[in-house]
């Protein structure tokens, strides 16, 4: 999957319209608890990744879900 | 490697018990503002949820539970010898509510009773107990019983428990398995107390000992969902990150000590959380749909109680032939998860 297509499926899942979102964008400001269940489904459903405790914790920005699917050798061109 | 923790006894009987009112999602969508009854359906599977009157407790549901199951089975009360009570929601800290139902039961004061606190593994670990005392020759007849009353630490407006729990109670009748029974196992169980805060009533308890429960503070938190230190907080989505890590690889562990597969299963009854969860969860194991029960439409997650009301659902559906292999799981607050098969040998 390339980088921006993950960008319109996050923006996509979160009901997130207002601007696009970047590796920079602060999840914590646009996600409610359904957006991040959403989230957690969609890695688990497109990448087979499934979240430690700590992560899901520790995820503020966008580029926080790329590091943590580079740390699964999964990366987006 | 097959494991050999495998029970001999059997579930002679079930039955369960609702508190007459419920709670709609057209009353709760009038509580929530951007949520219709229809987004709540949806997000939770659903429909309606019993609670429990303000003078309702867990001793009334789970009497009259076990009272409807004692009625409508052959069992003469005083061969029961053991009572075996799951709730995290007793009437009182103590004594233990096992011997007030005990008591409104009429059962033999050779009977024990005792309570223990699990939540939505608790069915799995009643299993587990009470079929050890029975297979090791303790007890004979063991009145097994769930209930549970979370709606009395719901914040009315915490839209993220209160769509989701419902009270009830479940009733079963344990005995001795006949000669050449199946027996119940193997059991798979498992903790991680890393989750003890994601869903908790942090005041409770020796927490709450000395406070008061009216002056707390109401805090609204990231979801505009309102509650109070003094109320049940679950963590949404760390609950979901939880249950689609650990059920899969609990359900692929104890397929494999079974020596079974997927196939091999007639019915998969996992605790009712909500359908979400349990969507996902059947399509990473890639169970097909006449597998998979979900019966939580018109009673919500009553938490220990969910996967006995869903088998008596089932029976009186008739989609619970005997000689069908179950498999059930429990998983949840602590975090706790567990296990285990079983081969319907009823007697109801």
């Amino acid at each position: 999957m390339k980088r921006n297509e993950f960008l319109d499926k996050l923006s996509e899942v979160l009901e997130y319209k207002e601007q696009a979102l970047t590796e920079k964008s602060d999840l914590t400001e646009i996600w409610d608890s359904m957006g991040q269940i959403d989230v957690i489904s969609l890695l688990d459903d497109e990448f087979d990744v499934t979240l430690e405790l700590e992560e899901l914790d520790a995820i503020i920005t966008v580029q926080d879900i790329l590091n943590i699917l580079a740390s699964r050798k999964i990366t987006l061109e | 490697m097959t494991k050999h923790n495998r029970l001999h006894f059997r579930v002679a009987g079930i039955h369960y018990y609702l508190p007459e009112k419920t709670l709609s999602n057209e009353e709760l969508a009038d509580r929530y503002e951007g949520w219709s009854p229809e987004k709540i359906h949806e997000k939770t599977g659903i429909l309606k949820r019993h609670i429990a009157h303000a003078n309702e407790y867990v001793s009334d549901l789970a009497t009259e539970a076990a009272e409807q199951l004692l009625q409508k089975h052959s069992l003469a009360r005083e061969k029961i010898d053991g009572v075996i009570l799951c709730t995290q929601t007793p009437d009182v800290a103590l004594p233990s509510t096992a011997s007030l139902v005990h008591h409104r039961l009429g059962l033999a004061s050779n009977c024990q009773s005792f309570d223990f606190n699990q939540g939505c593994t608790g069915f799995i670990y009643g299993l587990a107990i009470a079929g050890s005392m029975i297979h090791s020759g303790l007890l004979n007849n063991v009145l097994f019983i769930t209930a549970d009353t979370y709606s009395k630490w719901c914040h009315p407006l915490d839209k993220s428990v209160s769509t989701v729990f419902g009270d009830g109670a479940a009733a079963l009748l344990l005995t001795r398995a006949p000669e050449g029974g199946q027996g119940v196992g193997p059991f798979i169980f498992g903790t991680d107390g890393r989750g003890f805060a994601n869903l908790t009533v942090p005041s409770s308890g020796a927490h709450g000992i000395g406070k008061d429960l009216s002056s707390l503070k109401e805090v609204a938190d990231d979801s505009d969902n309102i509650r109070t230190e003094g109320n049940l907080y679950m963590n949404g989505p760390e609950l979901f990150r939880f249950a689609i890590s650990a059920v899969p690889r609990l359900v692929k562990n104890l397929l494999q000590d079974a020596g079974k597969t997927i196939d091999g299963v007639d019915k998969f009854i996992f605790h009712q959380a909500n359908t979400f969860m349990l969507k996902n969860i059947q399509k990473k194991l890639k169970i097909p749909d006449e597998k998979m029960v979900y019966e939580l439409q018109d009673v919500g997650n009553t938490v220990s109680a969910t996967i006995p009301i869903a088998m008596q659902k089932i029976i009186e559906k008739g989609e619970l032939q005997p000689g069908a292999s179950l498999l059930l799981i429990g998983f949840g607050v602590g975090y706790s998860w567990g296990g285990c098969f079983m081969t319907w040998e009823p007697d109801l």
